[in-house]
């Protein structure tokens, strides 16, 4: 069996990352560092690993959580802004793998352009794809929910203004 | 490895209603977070409320004084403006006192909330939204007491 301990760094809260290997997501842990660690056994001698991003408006459920949490925050008002930029992650490397490994995923900061992550401390790792792009499903889904955004408040509005007009 | 349409591979949400559900308690833990601020300040105006009544009156006497009555002059409804306004912030301050105790046990149960499922994300640490959210529970619990015993 071959040990792989990858640590995640220069993430922030925006970033989510979901890093799996040959398809197996993984779940990280943070440490004292305020970086993230995960240990992994595989019999495999070289592995694919993979990098994405959790955007909120790509879940199968995204339509029914958004409704829930416009109504529960009082149409929105105390809501907190989904991410509006869309950025997603696309990188994919192959690493060959000793009986121990240790791999550092270093994150740049989110950008709309460049290399997403820098992978450090594999054995000649193949870099397959390694990029930001914009998801145009999120980025549509987040238009989409402005605009019905604002239709419901214009509509409040005018509700309340009708029911004053009536009432006073 | 990309798809015969040469398409990145996209964030594929595997266990997908469980990951979604955590996202989602995130989200609602920020909701519940400032909705328990939003009912702390309601809960605080409807204390403050009485003495507002209380400073337009003393505001209309040192305006009138101060200015030897001329303000009559000036605006000869001032008084009637100024009672109706003073009418106006006592129907929001008996409003806001009669639902005194739904506003603030609304606090209570929102500030509980975001702790706790701030507390229990294990992906990033909540450390100010937990302390903010106590110091609410702890200001609404005060003016509580302090509005029975008064």
């Amino acid at each position: 069996m071959k040990d792989v301990k990858i640590k995640l760094v220069g993430l922030n809260k925006k970033t989510r990352p979901q890093v799996s290997i040959d398809g197996n997501i993984l779940q990280f842990k943070k440490n004292e560092f305020d970086s993230y660690e995960c240990q992994f056994q595989t019999e495999n001698n070289e592995i694919e690993l993979v990098v994405t991003r959790e955007l909120e408006l790509k879940y199968k459920f995204w339509w029914l959580f958004a409704v829930i949490s416009f109504i529960v925050s009082i149409f929105g008002i105390f809501e907190p802004f989904y991410d509006r930029k869309s950025i997603a992650i696309d990188a994919r490397f192959k690493v060959k793998l000793d009986s121990q490994n240790s791999i550092t995923l270093k994150f740049n900061p989110l950008s709309t352009q460049g290399k997403a992550v820098t992978l450090e401390g594999a054995n000649e790792p193949g870099e397959i794809e390694n990029r930001f792009y914009i998801d145009k499903i999120a980025k549509k889904r987040w238009i989409l929910l402005l605009i019905l955004k604002i239709m419901v408040w214009i509509g409040l509005g005018c509700s309340i203004a009708f029911l004053i007009a009536k009432y006073l | 490895m990309k798809d015969i349409e040469n398409k990145p591979v996209e964030f594929n949400p595997q266990n997908t209603f469980k990951r979604e559900l955590g996202c989602f308690s995130l989200r609602l833990g920020k909701i519940f977070f400032n909705l328990s601020i939003f009912f702390l300040v309601l809960c605080i105006c409807g204390i403050l409320s009485l003495i507002s009544t209380v400073i337009m009156i003393v505001f209309g006497i040192v305006v009138t004084l101060a200015t030897l009555g001329t303000v009559f002059v000036i605006m000869p409804n001032f008084w009637s403006n100024l009672i109706s306004g003073i009418n106006i912030a006592g129907n929001v301050s008996e409003f806001l006192m009669s639902n005194f105790y739904i506003f603030a046990s609304i606090a209570v149960a929102f500030s509980i909330l975001s702790i706790i499922i701030s507390a229990l994300d294990k992906q990033n640490k909540h450390k100010g939204k937990i302390v903010i959210a106590s110091i609410v529970l702890a200001v609404t619990i005060v003016s509580i007491i302090i509005t029975i015993a008064g």
